[in-house]
């Protein structure tokens, strides 16, 4: 199917593994102008020659994308470089409050003991970082009378899991997905849409090392912990990075052009709302 | 009905206004203790820290009323933000004395932008109130098997002061044990989801 994005530009924020990296990928692969962007400069250059390898033209920026200014200066150098952003897809983490103790996170706790100041921390980090990006690429793409605003949300912005110590994403996931579902109302009279996606249950590294963390605070071989998340997804398995991607990449096309405001769950079944 | 409040301490915690008032003097007329405190400061108020506080209701103020996409700093956000780690920062200093007694009472006044955006308040309403909701529903499976229950009364439409204290008693009396991490809108049947 041809999905209409030959030579649109994509920022791919968190883009050098996992969901982001599978995202740019798919998009470059799509006909799309890359900007792979992540902390790590090592991360980044290895991402930017696999994204390179689907014939896309790739720009690397290492910046966080939680920083302020970082986010100006990698929609400012993407502008440089290819003179549009059509495609920004916010992707960024839970913090982490001590990673001795929790690993790549998300920040684990339950609620009776969680300081109230880390909800501010987790705002910032997840709702904050989204909207910046939003900022930065908004008025570009409302010039362009075309945009498309892409987040990689949490399943528990809907649902919320609490079986796991996870009251900060618990909390602040689904802030992100009514920023997301506000600003798509906004902007629709633009050619601007604005999506969520929910993800749920995807074989990460950062969410094998989630699950490493967890069943050792469980005391319970990792298997086992991993065996009793599958038993209670209807698909009987972790999602992968590409089924995320692969729904990104259709929100980003030009036949999804009437798709906004939602939050859509790529979890195997699991979100069990109507 | 009796409410079964009479005796019970109720912390208030919001802006002294018309809407603070009503919610006072209704719960007080079914027979409640009452302190209010602004929202800020309740966390430290001295019945919180002496534990012995049955129920709190808290009324989140406004947020920015400005549209999202015509928001330009990062402070917007993180003001609108504030009284959600306030309103974690009461709960936590509550929920143990609840526990401890087998029996709490929390409760959110939020706009039914909640549920619809646009609807009754404004996009950063939506967001924030979305948190508050998040945040109840971990409350309620954490402390549920020992009587804290938490709910949420979304306002909207025309509803007048007296419909959500109406609303707010019967959601902290006796009868509403059964009932946690739910939001209920009181707004004349304005919102439009049927969800």
């Amino acid at each position: 199917m041809d999905l209409g994005l030959s030579g649109r530009v994509a920022v791919v924020s968190g883009s050098s593994r996992g969901i982001g990296l599978a995202t740019a990928l798919a998009l470059g692969a799509e006909g799309c102008r890359v900007v792979v962007v992540a902390r790590s400069a090592d991360g980044v250059a290895q991402a930017a020659e696999r994204v390179r390898a689907t014939g896309a033209e790739v720009h690397p920026v290492v910046a966080d994308m939680t920083v302020e200014a970082d986010v100006g200066r990698v929609v400012r150098s993407a502008t440089e470089r290819f003179g549009r952003v059509d495609i920004a897809i916010s992707n960024v983490i839970g913090h982490v409050i001590d990673a001795a103790v929790e690993g790549a996170g998300p920040a684990a706790g339950r609620f009776a003991g969680m300081p109230a100041t880390e909800y501010g921390a987790e705002f910032s980090q997840l709702a904050v970082s989204a909207w910046l990006l939003a900022r930065e690429t908004v008025p570009l793409m409302r010039r362009a009378r075309w945009g498309r605003l892409v987040n990689v949300g949490s399943g528990v912005a809907r649902e919320p899991k609490t079986d796991i110590p996870h009251v900060l994403p618990n909390t602040v996931r689904p802030v992100v997905a009514g920023l997301m579902r506000t600003l798509a109302a906004r902007l629709a009279p633009d050619g601007v849409t604005c999506n969520s996606v929910l993800t749920g249950g995807i074989a990460t590294e950062r969410n094998t090392a989630y699950f490493t963390w967890l069943a050792a605070e469980r005391d319970l071989p990792v298997a086992e912990v991993l065996a009793g998340f599958t038993a209670d997804v209807p698909v009987r398995r972790m999602g992968e990075p590409a089924e995320i991607a692969s729904l990104i990449t259709f929100l980003c096309s030009a036949r999804a052009g009437r798709v906004t405001g939602q939050s859509i769950p790529v979890d195997g079944g699991v979100n069990r709302h109507l | 009905m009796d409410l079964g409040l009479t005796g019970r301490l109720v912390v208030l915690a919001g802006a002294p206004d018309a809407a603070r008032d009503a919610l006072g003097e209704l719960l007080a007329e079914e027979g409640a203790v009452v302190v209010t405190s602004a929202l800020a400061e309740a966390a430290q108020c001295p019945v919180v820290e002496q534990g012995a506080v049955d129920a709190v209701v808290v009324v989140l103020p406004p947020a920015p009323p400005d549209a999202i996409d015509v928001v330009t700093e990062v402070s917007t956000l993180v003001t609108a933000w504030q009284p959600v780690v306030d309103t974690a920062a009461l709960y936590r200093a509550v929920v143990p004395g609840m526990a401890s007694r087998g029996r709490g009472r929390l409760l959110a006044v939020l706009p039914t932008a909640v549920k619809a955006a646009g609807a009754s308040g404004g996009d950063l309403d939506t967001a924030v109130g979305l948190g508050v909701l998040g945040m109840h529903k971990v409350v309620a499976a954490e402390h549920g098997a020992r009587g804290v229950t938490i709910n949420a009364v979304l306002r909207g439409g025309l509803a007048t002061d007296a419909d959500v204290a109406d609303a707010v008693s019967w959601f902290v009396s006796a009868h509403s044990g059964y009932v946690t991490g739910c939001a209920v809108s009181v707004d004349g049947g304005a919102q439009p989801s049927v969800f």
